[in-house]
């Protein structure tokens, strides 16, 4: 077992609204080392989404310690947050978030807006061929397939090769053939060696997953 | 990926929200050309206008005041110059002087450049007993005026015309009561003159003159090469003390004279030509009054009219652009997640701003130029308009652009 990428004790988070405060993390803890693809699951409320936000330096914890190889992103002023985000972290949503006007070569360059990824075009080129995109570069996301859309956004994730990825229901828009494709290239992602966190309520996706995570109220409730 | 490239593409992606910001800017720029070319047509035609007119009043004027100064001048000399040693009660009382002065001063007043006084004219006067007749007449002996060197080819057109040798010219008594008609052979105390002019009645000493040559005059009264004075009219000269300055200048060139003016005569003159310059000015300046007056109405409509279409324009960017930023608050929080820094965030909205400004600027210049009022700016206006429009539209953008850098990305994703 490689080193940690995360490190995370004691994470707490509240919301607050018009019906009040709503607890959403009370005293998570987590450690996710280089190469474990793990699979965050719970039923709906539970924190699962915030626990991500909060691991992925989007959304400052109310209490609790958290490492991200090495660095407390919380401790950062926001630009260079934003920054380190932008170097370690790659983010995969439920639904792919592309950017409507932009081609899929586009897409995956986006990255590139925050910082200068060495190799950026050759590196888009080869992701897109890997994920099976290699004709479809030049289309947009409207005439993608939800699947391909979802493969253009994990390519996308890993065009700076971050350490850490982070994918928040990765194939809950997917039928079974593309949610096991993309579950293919994120468990292909930590086999190189990156911290791959996945939330998830899909029990295949979770048997894809090297480790499962439980959580409820806000807790991690359970380890396998 | 470049932020131009995505501000371009997304411009491309929502052209109808960037067209209508580009209208915009066309129906604004296009206000304050249109309005800089009217103002500068209304200028150009009034100013043509002014210049007809000024030139139509300089050239009825013109006519008037010939008009008038030959009807001043018909009133005759209103300069009389006598030897110094000459008792002025006499002039009063006879209407000449006995006093004579060398005819030379004449010709030295007239080879001095003299610029007081025109129309030099030296006589011998009189009162004398016609022989022939048993009348008393002001016998005046006339050589013509003497021409103002220096002025050469502009001198006056004269006064009083010379009477030539062997001629004579009678006031109206004087050949009504004998009964002599122009041709007619006449003796003048021992002399054989033709009639060569006769007056119509003048209702002044002029009815009892008889006029012959000054040489003539000077051997019939025994004193040539003398004259008792010399006849001039002054130049139309706005001055203080008009007087003054003839005696001044007189005086420098012949110091034994002295000179007295007939006021009334001056005066009526003087008072022609200067009202006549007068009512030009007043007419011309009416004009201009008129004319700033409808310039400074417009002026105040445009000055009110092309801020409104601007400030309009402007708050229709920034709505366009709060439009925007709704449209593309998942993009933004996307973006955001993905380490994208709110500056970039910021300024790909201010981008798409400042190229509505330079496009809707650039539009209205084409515009402008096609419609044939484009060149009411000149080109380093024109540059200066569209940089200013460029920045007008991005301080319009700036409010929702600072609303889409400080989206949260948590917040906009976790409500998606």
């Amino acid at each position: 077992m490689t080193e940690p990428v995360v490190r995370a004790s004691g994470l707490t988070k509240r919301y607050r609204g018009g019906g009040g405060e709503v607890g959403a993390l009370d005293g998570a803890g987590l450690e996710v080392a280089g190469g474990e693809f793990v699979a965050v699951c719970g039923p709906s409320g539970c924190g699962k989404s915030t626990l991500l936000s909060v691991l992925g330096g989007l959304l400052r914890p109310d209490g609790g310690e958290l490492d991200i190889g090495g660095t407390d992103p919380y401790a950062l002023a926001a630009g260079a947050r934003a920054r380190f985000r932008a170097e370690n972290v790659g983010f995969v949503f439920q639904d792919a978030h592309l950017v409507p006007y932009l081609d899929v070569f586009d897409n995956v360059m986006a990255p590139t807006l925050a910082m200068r990824v060495q190799g950026a075009a050759g590196r888009a080129r080869e992701l897109l061929e890997t994920f099976g995109l290699g004709d479809r570069r030049a289309h947009v996301p409207s005439a993608l397939s939800a699947g391909e859309q979802q493969r253009a956004a994990l390519a996308r994730a890993l065009l700076a090769s971050p350490g850490l990825v982070l994918a928040d229901e990765p194939t809950g828009n997917l039928d079974r053939g593309n949610a096991e494709r993309v579950l293919g290239h994120l468990a292909d992602c930590a086999a190189g060696g990156a911290a791959v966190v996945m939330v998830t309520h899909d029990e295949g996706a979770m048997e894809a997953a090297g480790r499962r995570v439980t959580m409820d109220s806000g807790r991690i409730t359970d380890e396998q | 990926m470049s932020l131009w490239r995505l501000t371009v593409r997304e411009i491309l992606h929502r052209r109808t929200g960037f067209l209508l910001g580009v209208a915009a800017v066309v129906l604004s720029v296009l206000c304050f050309t249109g309005s800089v070319a009217l103002l500068g047509r209304f200028d150009a035609d009034t100013e043509e206008q002014v210049g007809r007119m000024a030139a139509e009043t300089a050239r009825l004027l013109k006519a008037h005041e010939d008009k008038m100064r030959r009807t001043t001048k018909g009133l005759g000399f209103n300069i009389h110059i006598f030897p110094e040693s000459q008792d002025l009660a006499e002039v009063y009382a006879k209407g000449y002087g006995s006093e004579t002065m060398p005819q030379e001063y004449a010709t030295k007043l007239a080879d001095s450049e003299i610029v007081t006084v025109n129309h030099l004219l030296p006589r011998l006067t009189k009162m004398v007993e016609w022989g022939e007749r048993g009348r008393t007449v002001l016998l005046f002996g006339v050589s013509g005026q003497v021409p103002i060197a220096f002025r050469g080819a502009n001198k006056k057109k004269p006064i009083m015309g010379p009477v030539a040798p062997g001629e004579i010219v009678l006031g109206h008594e004087l050949h009504q009561g004998e009964g002599l008609a122009v041709g007619d052979k006449v003796m003048f105390n021992g002399r054989e003159f033709e009639v060569s002019k006769t007056h119509r009645q003048r209702g002044t000493v002029d009815d009892i003159t008889v006029w012959i040559s000054l040489e003539a005059a000077q051997e019939m009264l025994g004193q040539p090469g003398r004259i008792n004075s010399i006849l001039a009219l002054e130049c139309n000269c706005e001055s203080v003390d008009r007087l003054g300055e003839i005696r001044g200048e007189l005086g420098a060139i012949l110091p034994g004279v002295k000179i007295i003016e007939v006021q009334g005569k001056a005066l009526a003159r003087a008072e022609v030509r200067n009202e006549a310059k007068a009512l030009r000015a007043r007419e011309q300046a009416e004009f201009e009054r008129g004319r700033e007056a409808v310039r400074a109405t417009r002026a105040a409509m445009i000055g009110v009219l092309v801020p409104l279409v601007a400030l309009l324009s402007m708050a229709w960017i920034a709505y366009l652009t709060f439009v925007n930023v709704g449209q593309r608050a998942r993009e933004i929080g996307t973006l955001r997640a993905i380490g994208v820094g709110s500056g970039k965030v910021f300024g790909t909205f201010l981008m798409r701003a400042a190229l509505m400004g330079l496009a809707g600027a650039s539009a209205a210049l084409l515009i402008a130029l096609a419609a044939g009022f484009g060149d009411a700016l000149s080109a380093a206006v024109w540059a200066a308009l569209i940089g200013g429009v460029i920045l007008l539209a991005s301080a319009a953008a700036w409010v929702p652009a600072l609303l889409a850098a400080g989206k949260d990305p948590a917040t906009v994703l976790r409500h998606d």
